[in-house]
């Protein structure tokens, strides 16, 4: 990403200060643990910081479309931020700042919504991007360690029931592997044609993605394997790729369920019913 | 049945990520990684600074945010 020419045009306009907070486990190095103090789980992360090193937002996509609005939206970010604590912003205007950057959580968003007064064309962007945040939280307490069924269930229920009114993830979120399963397991469960065949084309990319994944992690792990491994660790390598293989050919079974559940809504579709 | 999403999960489990640790960070390594890092193209084109201090101190005097991009240079 970042070495394509339309970053790297865009890094050298002076939009931004880029900096990169790389952990080299150099001893001594100062800086070296960045990523700890800011509270990442993982690497790569991204966060828009101020001059002082105080995080602005931790919700960028990694595409340039997000870096350079979050970027571009920083400084008047800050400037309201301290209108309001002064009691001297535009409430609208400052909730939906903070949507766009990422700045409250699902509860605080929608806490705050019931209390503000949105013209007609902010209530669109208000709605979808509460969704977004309800999403992000679905995803951590439905799909998250000690996940139940239960919830995982009323979690697909709801992201469908948001579907269908007419609610969207932005962009960059709307082909996540765990909103099309939702919309597509739901839609085939409904017989909603139309909703099914929406996401259709997201669901195929992401079983070939995961069948293509899975083939270069085998041919990888038996290049490794090839190259000669600890005699402790061979077996681990065989059993990763008989288990990887595996995983692939139930993906490559599932894709084609799906393929075929896509000509009988079409038929559906074409019918009328 | 694997979903979408599971097999990801699944997938990474195979094979934990202690059967291909290097525990030990050994130094010159590390600095040599470090040093690779610094002329790859996607570092050297972009206008990019390591030092945290300097990104701070241009961010201050320019009234521009920082783009923080949290990175390694070593396999865990």
């Amino acid at each position: 990403m970042f070495s394509t020419e339309e970053f790297q045009n865009w890094g050298k306009s002076g939009k931004a200060v880029l900096f990169a907070a790389v952990m080299t486990k150099i001893d001594g190095r100062e800086h070296d643990e960045l990523l700890r103090t800011y509270g990442f789980g993982g690497f790569p992360s991204l966060a828009i910081l101020d001059g002082d090193g105080e995080m602005v937002t931790n919700k960028v996509d990694r595409n340039l479309e997000s870096m350079a609005a979050k970027a571009g939206s920083a400084m008047g970010y800050l400037k309201m931020k301290a209108a309001a604590e002064a009691g001297d912003a535009d409430p609208a205007e400052w909730y939906l700042l903070r949507l766009r950057m990422g700045a409250m959580d699902f509860e605080t968003a929608s806490k705050e919504r019931e209390g503000i007064s949105f013209s007609a064309e902010q209530v669109a962007e208000v709605a979808n991007g509460v969704f977004a945040l309800e999403m992000a939280q679905l995803r951590s307490t439905a799909w998250g360690r000690g996940s139940t069924p239960e919830q995982r269930a009323a979690a697909e229920e709801r992201i469908y029931e948001a579907y269908t009114s007419g609610l969207r993830l932005p962009e960059s979120a709307r082909e996540h592997p765990l909103y099309i399963e939702a919309v597509v397991s739901k839609a085939k469960e409904h017989g909603n044609a139309e909703a099914f065949l929406d996401v259709f084309p997201a669901a195929v990319k992401i079983f070939e993605a995961n069948i293509a994944r899975s083939e270069s992690t085998v041919e990888r792990y038996k290049a490794t394997l090839e190259r000669g491994v600890a005699d402790n660790m061979k077996e681990r390598y065989e059993q990763a790729i008989e288990g990887m293989e595996k995983a692939a050919a139930q993906q490559a079974e599932q894709l084609a369920d799906l393929r075929k559940t896509a000509d009988e809504m079409r038929a559906k579709a074409k019918s009328g019913k | 049945m694997q979903s979408m999403t599971g097999f990801a999960l699944a997938a990474a489990a195979l094979l934990a990520p202690s059967a291909l640790a290097q525990r030990t960070y050994d130094q010159e390594q590390m600095a040599a990684n470090f040093e690779e890092m610094l002329g790859h193209e996607w570092y050297t084109g972009g206008g990019w600074t390591v030092d945290f201090d300097a990104a701070k101190a241009k961010a201050k005097e320019s009234g521009l945010p920082i783009l923080a991009y949290f990175t390694r240079t070593y396999a865990p």
